[in-house]
């Protein structure tokens, strides 16, 4: 079997599934959807009613995939542009500028801020359509770097920070809480991560009825792991990861027990916190306690913050050893809500 | 309040555009709620008054026979190897008329005919309606399975039991709303009992039958002085950040899901401890102490569940495999039917004797039926006629209701589609299916879409 797949290729060549040109064909009108009663054939383009400009020439040899990606990206037609710079600014902000982030149309909600998304859009173009350079762009701006606090006049005026005079709060998404943890727990690691270890294609027996259920643990970012499509990734859907088997414009950010119960209770943050615990033993308490602080919060903590995980501390060491004081603490650190927040 | 700034119109608007749950959203209905605009998030409570306190699903998975159950046709042995146009999952065939390989008999004082692979179930014939009209719209597993949880067979949406969740609320504080219990996942996976568009809280929570049943529910930290410790510094530490950041409801929810999260590892452990069972209530359900897992331990799980206020619990019998997707041979319907029979029936007949039969609903239900044309000895998918069964509060026993023409293949008389059981039952459970809707993506839905009629006939 594994012989057909390959197709001739040597086993030095890793094979993978891919897509590529087939035989294009023209398709035709189905009269009353019926594709058994076939009508007038409809040559292959861009529907007219979405283009407003020139619609696109494709030759009768090619499917018309290199002409539709030529077609969205042209510089005189800013919909894709506007559509990724909004829902990058939506990853940063919780909301794009579009607030509507798949309807950019006549149903869709009108930008809050016009002349931002354009600048945006053609800035984006101009760079080369390069993502990392719009995050930087964005996270450098003063925009960005506002605080979640309350301001009673602007609450009353503009309740819904529609006109972003501060930043929303946010919790952090599935991937980043993964990362996160990880991260403070001086866990996270940052070397290319290698191939995912499947079972050999020839002892692949899956179906509908028999699937394919396994996943493999890592220490990569989140970014790298097997994303599956029959069964959502433990740890990322319980705190709403994408569902791996359609587009998803916006993540919701649910709250619920089953989340508390993992923070709790799970083997998976009791050794990220062990293993934070030991990243900063060895040092006098208080100088620990801040260690931790900086880790978990990116900020140190203030005498009566000290004063309560001393006491934890004190309280906890009278009964256990301090090792599991620590990965108590730690424990408490890594899931409170200023760990789950950006603020 | 002086004038809300924003009004209904953007509101909701901005809804649509921004999708429930996220966080922007979520600010948003604060000051909504604040400003008296939108409905109060908690539960509704019911339109009328319910018969029904509480619901109990049992789905068979895989789509069980209509003639080799609940539909006995006699005329399929008289024109056994008849040809007839059979439809099938891609194209007309013509196909022959496959009798049943099992014997009906009239069962209880009602007469009603039941298949000889449910003795057990039988002797309650007098209690049980069996909708013989019952069809749906796509005839795979995938897609009907869905639309029997949610009445949507194309695109997920929230499933009956969230609905329920949303509506009725919980009558338990320590025990989720919804309570799916499921050893292997169905086809369709989760979203089966996702909550969709409604509040995530309504989300069923899956038990798995076996040694870990609720993930996570074991405390990490035995020692209950050591874990009230933590659990102080915990709170401490969100409350310090909550207060500091006030009218943030995120935060809020999210210290109350902590909460939560305590009081069901408290609770849920002792539902699902059966120590307290007498011998007589293991014998009645066929079940050994010590056994964690067989479908008799998911039946009086459900009643343990169920009588401590769940609203809905849900049995799944098996998942995406090995189920009652009886392609091969009929005869593996009767293992099947032999592994759940006893179960069920113990269930009602417990129900009955500890008072909460007259009060909880009971559907026993399937994504679709199974072709009586087929070359066999198996028979392939068939949703243009099958059977469901409704018991319990409200429904009349020892009836049916709907009738398929004389070989099963099509609906006779009152057909019963998919969304008129559904809204039947949230008839029973006091709702008005046309009543019960949520605001999203810019119009209300309803778990009946624009459909659904509730099947009076069948109320007692």
């Amino acid at each position: 079997m594994e012989a057909v797949r390959r197709r001739g290729f040597p086993e030095t060549v890793p094979v993978s599934y891919a897509v590529r040109e087939g035989t294009p064909r023209s398709t035709f009108l189905h009269r009353s959807g019926e594709p058994t009663q076939p009508g007038p054939i409809v040559g292959r383009g861009i529907p007219s009613f979405l283009t407003g400009i020139e619609s696109v020439n494709i030759p009768e040899t090619e499917s018309g995939r290199r002409q539709l990606g030529e077609w969205l990206t042209r510089p005189d037609h800013p919909l894709t542009a506007r559509v990724m710079v909004n829902r990058i600014w939506q990853h940063h902000f919780g909301r794009g500028l579009v607030s509507s982030h798949s309807n950019f149309g006549t149903r869709g909600v009108p930008p809050t801020h016009p002349e931002l998304l354009d600048w945006l859009a053609r800035t984006f173009i101009e760079k080369g359509w390069r993502i990392k350079t719009m995050h930087r762009l964005i996270l450098n701006s003063q925009v960005w770097r506002l605080g979640s606090s309350q301001h009673t006049d602007n609450a009353t005026r503009d309740p819904g920070n529609t006109f972003l005079w501060r930043h929303d709060r946010l919790r952090l998404d599935a991937e980043a809480i993964r990362d996160a943890m990880l991260a403070a727990s001086g866990q996270l690691d940052l070397a290319k991560p290698g191939t995912h270890p499947f079972p050999p294609i020839t002892n692949w027996t899956y179906t509908q009825h028999s699937q394919f259920k396994d996943f493999y643990p890592s220490r990569h970012r989140s970014i790298y792991l097997m994303t599956p499509r029959l069964q959502r990734h433990p740890f990322l859907s319980l705190f709403d990861g994408s569902d791996t088997n359609t587009t998803t414009g916006s993540r919701t950010s649910s709250i619920v027990p089953a989340q508390a119960l993992y923070l709790m209770n799970s083997n998976d943050v009791k050794v990220e916190a062990e293993a934070f615990a030991k990243r900063v033993a060895g040092m006098p308490l208080e100088a620990r306690i801040a260690a931790a602080y900086g880790f978990a919060f990116q900020r140190q903590p203030n005498p009566a913050e000290i004063g309560r995980a001393t006491e934890f501390l004190t309280a906890y060491t009278r009964q256990a050893d301090e090792a599991i004081a620590w990965t108590a603490l730690c424990r408490s650190l890594l899931t409170s809500h200023e760990f789950f927040y950006v603020d | 309040m002086t004038t809300p700034p924003l009004s209904r119109r953007r509101f909701l608007h901005s809804c649509a555009a921004a999708g429930v749950g996220s966080l922007a959203l979520r600010a948003q209905l604060q000051s909504a709620a604040v400003a008296g605009e939108m409905r109060s998030v908690m539960p509704s409570g019911p339109h009328f008054t319910p018969k029904a306190k509480r619901l109990i699903v049992l789905f068979l998975t895989g789509g069980v026979s209509h003639v080799d159950t609940f539909d006995p046709k006699p005329a399929l042995l008289r024109d056994r190897g008849r040809i007839v146009d059979g439809p099938s999952l891609r194209a007309v065939a013509r196909q022959p008329l496959q009798p049943s390989p099992f014997q009906f008999r009239p069962r209880g004082e009602s007469g009603l005919m039941i298949s000889e692979i449910f003795p057990q179930l039988g002797d309650l014939a007098d209690d049980l309606c069996v909708i013989r009209s019952m069809n749906t719209d796509i005839v795979e597993h995938f897609q009907a399975s869905l639309a029997m949880h949610t009445g949507s067979a194309t695109v997920p949406l929230p499933s009956i039991g969230a609905w329920l969740g949303y509506a009725l609320g919980s009558d338990n504080p320590n025990l989720p709303p919804y309570v799916v219990l499921c050893e292997h996942l169905p086809y369709g996976g989760s979203q089966l009992w996702d909550s969709n568009f409604l509040p995530p809280v309504h989300q069923g929570t899956r038990i798995i039958p076996g040694k870990d049943p609720i993930p996570n529910l074991r405390p990490v930290v035995e020692d209950t002085t050591l874990r009230s410790l933590e659990a102080r510094m915990l709170d401490d530490l969100n409350t310090r950040f909550a207060e500091a950041r006030p009218g943030d409801l995120a935060l809020a929810a999210r210290s109350h899901s902590f909460q939560t999260a305590r009081g069901m590892m408290e609770v849920a452990p002792q539902v699902l401890d059966f120590s307290d069972e007498t011998d007589v209530t293991h014998q009645l359900y066929g079940l050994e102490r010590g056994d964690r897992s067989s479908f008799a331990w998911q039946c009086l799980a459900a009643r343990r569940l169920a009588e401590r206020g769940v609203r809905a619990v849900e049995i799944i019998d098996s998942g995406a495999s090995n189920n009652w997707d009886a392609h091969s041979d009929m005869q593996h319907h009767r293992p099947k039917a032999q592994r759940i029979d006893q179960p069920i029936a113990a269930l009602l007949k417990d129900l009955k004797q500890r008072g909460l039969f007259d009060d909880t609903l009971v559907a026993i239900c399937t994504e679709f039926g199974r072709t009586p044309f087929d070359d066999g000895p198996g028979r392939n998918h068939w949703h243009r006629a099958f059977s469901c069964l409704l018991t319990g509060a409200g429904i009349r026993g020892g009836m049916t209701y709907g009738m398929t023409d004389e070989y099963g293949i099509h609906i006779a008389e009152n057909p019963c589609h998919v969304h008129d059981y559904h809204a039947t039952i949230l008839h029973l459970m006091g709702l008005d299916h046309e009543r019960l809707t949520y605001r999203y993506a810019g119009r209300d839905f309803r778990l009946t879409d624009v459909a659904g009629n509730v099947v009076k006939q069948i109320l007692s």
